[in-house]
């Protein structure tokens, strides 16, 4: 199932990815966006949905058919290059030993370590019951995961954060318990997608100067831990990603990132916290490159809706990040455009923060009865 | 953060909340020396990738003022904390660890000692996540078996389908997440409000006073009448009471009270209680809108 995950990720990210005329087709880029746009898309088929108190069955087969019908043309358009880059994939990952061995472990470890560990938590009273009561009820968001007692009117603070309805579509289809998909399908899901990011971050970080392409393993290496001055790329991303490893294993208190990561993966929190974050500053580090293309842009404003389907957590960090990244970036390049597209990019995250104002001021109240 | 609160320490909420934040961890420390490291010998790269963000970190996030400012507008009390997500702490310490690690033209005793240095200076400067120990999952569901047993427990003792039951803290938060047929009596914040003496406004102490009075029963072991006790029972349509086996005094009282132990566990012990006008729970029937 996390596969199945990734392939889906995979294929609607393709669709995009997979149209970039300048740029080599990157599997770790598409699966990221693709990870995005599958959300981006979810939000805009749940959310009227949810208002018309249609039921879970209904999204679940709508969703069916929009993700099949997705996958079969994101295959029909990109199959040569899936192909190609299946081949490419096998030949980098024999060439790349060392790296793919060392990143396997260090993936590996997380995913063992954290998904075998019993965490009582108390948000997923919420993330997590909302999935069995949406299963339970056939409803969407009508009744309330801590008591399971109806609610007459639809609560704004997880409105928008549709990523548990997700869940709920996914059990439905599938017939896992959501207990299983959210803590351990969904957490295997959200651990993969850091490292990718990770991964982002270091090659950015890493093969950055002129000269430093993958090189080709040297003769004379005598194994992983004694690497004289044979360090590639490569394996400078894959120690990068074990010090990120353990970084996340030992900065922990209630309330890190990493406490998300290791502890409280399977919420939409943790997402924000360690993919979305990540993924803004790696697109800061792809903009410092080239501030005009416009393709960044519209992958960080993509970031920025999806981050709001996670958590609403990401209504107020996602436009704080942009700004954090935004305004030096400005500095940098002297370019009146970058204030303008960030934050035009900060704009979804502010608009719902007005929004859930708005509802706790008292203005507005959606229903979920007809008045 | 649900112990500080921005109004009461004003200017020093910042520096409280970076207290809580980092715990016993050094590594927001380690984030400062490797931006100054950076702004001293750093290549212009460098610079532009993490120390420039920093600085827009110092006068925002890190801004005494921006805590003040931002929650007279919006109550940020509880989330400011997170706003320290987006300090790139992970990648710049990750990325200083494998520069000095794979420093060029140095031999294979540097660089294991340079390793050795970065993981002991990372493993000491941090808390290990499992340090109070590390306890695997006791099924695929990854709840304690009892959260199943108890589930199982209620459904063949219950004569509805959605019976509603009320349970000490622990199990109260994670039965749900294994069987949403089961109701609960007492929402989240409900609970924690009792179990943590939070003040409830008057209108909200009116609401929820049957539920706070049986909470007061299985929190503190409140000895509330008979009658007023079990009218709140009857009025939240609460069938069951799931005690912890230890919590005698809690269970010797609703035995008194006239509770039926129906079944138990090797932790808990559940009471049923035969409701005066039980109510049959029924999900609202929305099928004419669809």
């Amino acid at each position: 199932m996390v596969l199945l995950n990734l392939f889906l990720y995979f294929a609607f990210g393709s669709l995009i990815t997979g149209r970039f005329k300048d740029s080599r087709f990157s599997l770790v880029i598409t699966e990221v966006v693709g990870f995005f746009t599958y959300y981006c898309l979810f939000e805009l088929v749940c959310l009227p949905m949810v208002l018309r108190w249609q039921p879970l069955s209904r999204l679940s087969h709508l969703w069916a058919g929009i993700v099949a019908a997705v996958v079969i043309l994101s295959a029909v358009l990109n199959w040569k290059l899936w192909k190609s880059k299946l081949f490419e994939l096998s030949k980098f990952l024999r060439t790349h030993y060392q790296f793919t061995f060392l990143s396997a472990v260090v993936v590996v470890i997380e995913l063992v370590v954290i998904i075998h560990a019993y965490q009582f938590t108390l948000d997923a009273a919420f993330y997590v019951a909302e999935v069995t009561t949406s299963l339970e009820t056939n409803m969407l968001d009508i009744y309330d995961p801590y008591t399971g007692m109806w609610m007459d009117h639809f609560e704004m603070r997880y409105f928008f954060q549709t990523y548990p309805l997700n869940d709920a579509v996914m059990c439905y289809l599938t017939g896992i318990h959501p207990l299983l998909w959210t803590k351990t399908i969904m957490e295997a899901v959200c651990i993969l997608l850091s490292n990718c990011v990770s991964y982002l971050i270091g090659k950015r970080l890493f093969m950055k100067k002129v000269g430093t392409k993958p090189s080709e393993p040297s003769e004379g290496q005598n194994g992983f831990f004694d690497m004289g001055d044979y360090f590639t790329p490569y394996n400078k991303i894959a120690l990068f990603l074990f010090f990120s490893g353990m970084l996340h294993f030992f900065y922990t208190t209630i309330y890190t990132s990493s406490a998300f990561y290791t502890t409280r993966t399977y919420e939409g929190k943790a997402l924000v916290a360690n993919v979305v974050i990540p993924v803004i500053f790696w697109l800061y580090l792809k903009l410092l490159q080239d501030h005009r293309k416009n393709r960044y842009w519209a992958l960080l404003f993509l970031v920025s809706v999806g981050g709001a389907v996670l958590s609403n957590s990401a209504n107020m960090l996602v436009p704080a990040s942009l700004f954090v990244f935004g305004v030096p970036l400005f500095f940098q390049k002297r370019d009146k455009w970058i204030l303008i597209k960030t934050a035009l990019c900060m704009l979804p995250g502010i608009l719902l923060i007005i929004s859930y104002v708005a509802y706790v001021k008292g203005y507005y109240v959606l229903y979920t009865y007809p008045r | 953060m649900q112990t500080l609160s921005i109004e009461k320490a004003g200017l020093s909420y910042i520096f409280q909340c970076l207290e809580l934040y980092s715990g016993e961890c050094l590594y927001l420390f380690l984030y400062g020396i490797g931006i100054i490291f950076i702004l001293w010998k750093g290549r212009k790269s460098e610079k532009r990738t993490f120390l420039y963000p920093s600085l827009v970190l110092l006068l925002t996030v890190f801004n005494p003022l921006l805590p003040v400012t931002v929650n007279r507008f919006f109550d940020v009390n509880k989330e400011y904390y997170r706003t320290l997500w987006i300090v790139p702490v992970v990648p710049l310490l990750a990325y200083l660890a494998v520069k000095f690690v794979t420093l060029p033209n140095r031999n294979t005793n540097y660089r294991n000692a340079v390793f050795l240095g970065f993981c002991c200076i990372f493993l000491g400067a941090g808390t290990f996540v499992y340090a109070d120990g590390y306890i695997e999952q006791e099924n695929v569901y990854k709840v304690p078996n009892e959260v199943i047993e108890v589930s199982e427990l209620i459904h063949e003792n219950a004569l509805v389908k959605y019976p509603k039951a009320i349970c000490d803290f622990r199990l109260h938060m994670e039965l749900r997440q294994y069987d949403a047929s089961i109701l609960l009596t007492a929402d989240r914040s409900q609970y924690l409000a009792v179990m943590q003496g939070t003040h409830q406004d008057d209108q909200m102490l009116e609401q929820n006073q049957a539920v706070n009075r049986i909470l007061d029963v299985i929190l503190k072991g409140e000895e509330v009448p008979k009658k007023e006790f079990l009218g709140y029972l009857d009025q939240t349509n609460t069938e069951f009471v799931v005690v912890e086996a230890k919590n005698s005094v809690v269970l010797n009282y609703l035995s008194r009270m006239g509770l039926n132990r129906v079944g138990e566990t090797e932790e808990r012990v559940l009471m049923h209680y035969d409701l005066k006008n039980p109510i049959q729970y029924e999900l609202a029937d929305y099928s004419a809108y669809w």
